[in-house]
């Protein structure tokens, strides 16, 4: 069974929550958009805690800024806008370097394969090693699946310059990582 | 156009290279392993970062948060749902599941509580005037009985009085005839004086031959007393009654009951129940059949702890999660009769419902402590067992707890 509103656009449901259907179709918009911006914050902040509350905080205006905005394009881009203008201030707040991070017990779905999990903690490692700037459009472009062209608009830069940020980080995870990788790689031919 | 083969590899893995380009690409990676062992190394990081993002979904605690925050009507139950299905996006139709369907039970269960409520208002009133009717009726009752009692006992003391006095008039009867009976001695005696003794021929006294002629008034003693005193004393029993005992006292009688559970679950799970207002509650209606045996409906909310086992683009996923979900089932409940002369009363219940998750069923043992009135208070311990599927496969989440509450009867 389908929500009578999921043909809508993002933009539809948006301009909806001016009207009476407004829960409706802020759950629909919930729907759509929580995964993008639970990765966001989960691996751009590295912290749970902190993450949860940007991710609450994140919704939260969203929601009330329909009552300010009547039109919007691209919500997507709009909210994870919201998204990182949270997590860059609660950077600045925390002033903290998170590196130790694990989210086993919140993020039970990943297979229970050791190897994969040991995998996905190095890479998690790795990325928290990352310039801020590389790692955001990392994350952007793997977890959230956002073009090079979001990216740009979203990080208000070049399109290139968006390109060679993602670029660089994977090179930078891959070489964090080649010791291990170099096994695993073998391991699997 | 890609001027090293690394950006070339970077420009396939985002879909972006063109097709002359990947076939140089792919000709160069069957010629150079370092080339190619990079590129599979970067696969490597793009497949466990898509394992990473799709396993990062918000938990159903967060997202009850997020619609709490902003006092909506929470998809959470749905949510979960859907995640468990494996698509957000399929969330909205147990959203809509959630809208829908549960604020109607809740809202059938309010109208029937409300009109429980509300309606015996005019119920409870005129329950109350015929409860008050019927207790006149039956001080009524009991007065016209105690009348007649006292009528029969008066009626008895009547008769004894009554037989009293014919008894002592029978005394005083006796008393005549004995006062008779001794006028007549009298008279006798009187009479034996008097007797003529005949003169003696020859001189010679022969007491054989004496003859004595008596002439005495002959006495009619054939008057026969009988005395008709009752042969054993009359006791006078008051009447027989069958005594109202207070499990008579209070049926036929509908139940109101609001309880609270404190359980764990027996499932484990590592994330934290989600929060609602009305958690751990439930309340119940209840009609009592006879003093020992009551059925009655009840609807609840509390959150289970969900862990179970699915399939998601081909990698075997574990899901944990422990959504509030509403309740609702029919129960029976079974009364052992009261401790002794004690208000403690043990009972047994069983429930059989579902929730918007699946078949539920539970378990209810403990104590109801009635002192005063049309208040039960109730102490017992519960198990709960609920079923759910994901992807054709049944899963079961239980829990043990307290529970506790209050009951009211009209």
């Amino acid at each position: 069974m389908q929500s009578p509103f999921s043909e809508y656009t993002d933009t539809e449901l948006y301009a909806l929550l001016r009207t009476e259907r407004r829960d409706v179709a802020f759950a629909e918009l919930y729907s759509r958009l929580s995964q993008n911006v639970f990765a966001y914050t989960m691996r751009v902040l590295g912290d749970r805690d902190r993450a949860y509350d940007v991710f609450q905080e994140t919704f939260l205006r969203l929601y009330q800024s329909a009552d300010r905005i009547s039109y919007l394009e691209n919500v997507r881009a709009y909210t994870l806008t919201i998204c990182r203008n949270l997590c860059l201030n609660e950077k600045k707040r925390a002033q903290t370097q998170m590196v130790e991070f694990d989210d086993t017990l919140y993020n039970p779905g990943v297979s229970r394969e050791s190897d994969r999990q040991e995998m996905l903690k190095l890479i998690h490692m790795a990325m928290e090693l990352l310039p801020h700037d590389m790692k955001e459009a990392f994350v952007l472009r793997e977890y959230d699946g956002l073009t090079y062209h979001e990216i740009s608009s979203l990080l208000n830069i070049k399109l290139d310059t968006a390109k060679v940020r993602v670029f660089r980080a994977r090179q930078r995870i891959k070489e964090i990582l080649e010791p291990y990788l170099n096994e695993f790689t073998k391991e699997n031919d | 156009m890609p001027h090293t083969y690394n950006e070339r590899i970077h420009k396939l893995l985002d879909g972006e290279l063109d097709y002359p380009s990947e076939s140089v690409l792919f000709s160069e990676l069957a010629q150079n392993s370092e080339l190619r062992s990079e590129f599979m190394q970067l696969l490597a990081i793009r497949t466990a970062v898509q394992q990473d993002r799709a396993a990062l979904i918000p938990p159903v605690a967060l997202t009850g948060s997020v619609f709490a925050g902003l006092g909506i009507a929470s998809p959470l139950a749905g949510a979960a749902a859907g995640a468990a299905a494996g698509a957000a996006g399929g969330a909205m139709a147990s959203t809509w599941l959630s809208k829908i369907i549960v604020p109607a039970i809740a809202a059938i269960a309010a109208a029937g509580i409300t009109y429980g409520i509300t309606a015996s208002s005019e119920q409870w009133a005129a329950s109350s005037e015929q409860r008050a009717a019927s207790s006149e009726q039956r001080v009524a009752s009991s007065e016209q009985r105690t009348a007649s009692s006292e009528q029969r006992v008066a009626s008895s003391e009547q008769r004894a009085a009554s037989s009293e006095q014919r008894v002592a008039s029978r005394e005083s009867e006796i008393r005549r005839l004995r006062s008779e009976v001794a006028m007549l001695q009298l008279e006798l005696l009187n009479a034996l004086d008097r007797v003529e003794v005949a003169p003696v021929e020859n001189s010679t006294l022969s007491e054989e031959n004496v003859e004595t002629e008596t002439r005495a008034t002959p006495i009619d003693l054939s008057h026969t007393i009988t005395l008709a005193r009752e042969a054993d004393a009359r006791v006078i029993m008051p009447m027989s009654q069958t005594p109202i005992t207070p499990e008579y006292r209070d049926y036929p009688a509908f139940l109101v009951q609001f309880r609270g559970l404190a359980s764990s679950g027996l499932t484990t799970v590592n994330v934290a129940p989600q929060k609602s207002l009305l958690e751990n509650a439930n309340l119940a209606l209840m009609y009592q059949l006879s003093p020992r045996h009551l059925i009655g409906f009840e609807v609840g909310s509390e959150s289970f702890p969900m862990s179970f086992e699915g399939t998601r683009n081909g990698q075997q996923i574990r899901y944990e999660q422990q959504p509030v979900s509403t309740w609702a089932g029919v129960a029976y409940r079974h009364s052992f009769g009261p401790i002794g002369n004690s208000a403690f009363t043990p009972f047994a219940q069983g429930l059989i419902g579902g929730s918007q998750f699946g078949p539920l069923g539970r378990i209810t043992g403990g104590l109801q402590y009635s002192p005063l009135g049309p208040l039960t208070f109730m102490l017992g311990v519960e198990g709960t067992s609920m079923a759910y599927t994901h992807q054709d496969r049944w899963f079961t989440s239980s829990k043990i707890g307290l529970t506790y509450g209050l009951a009211i009867r009209f």
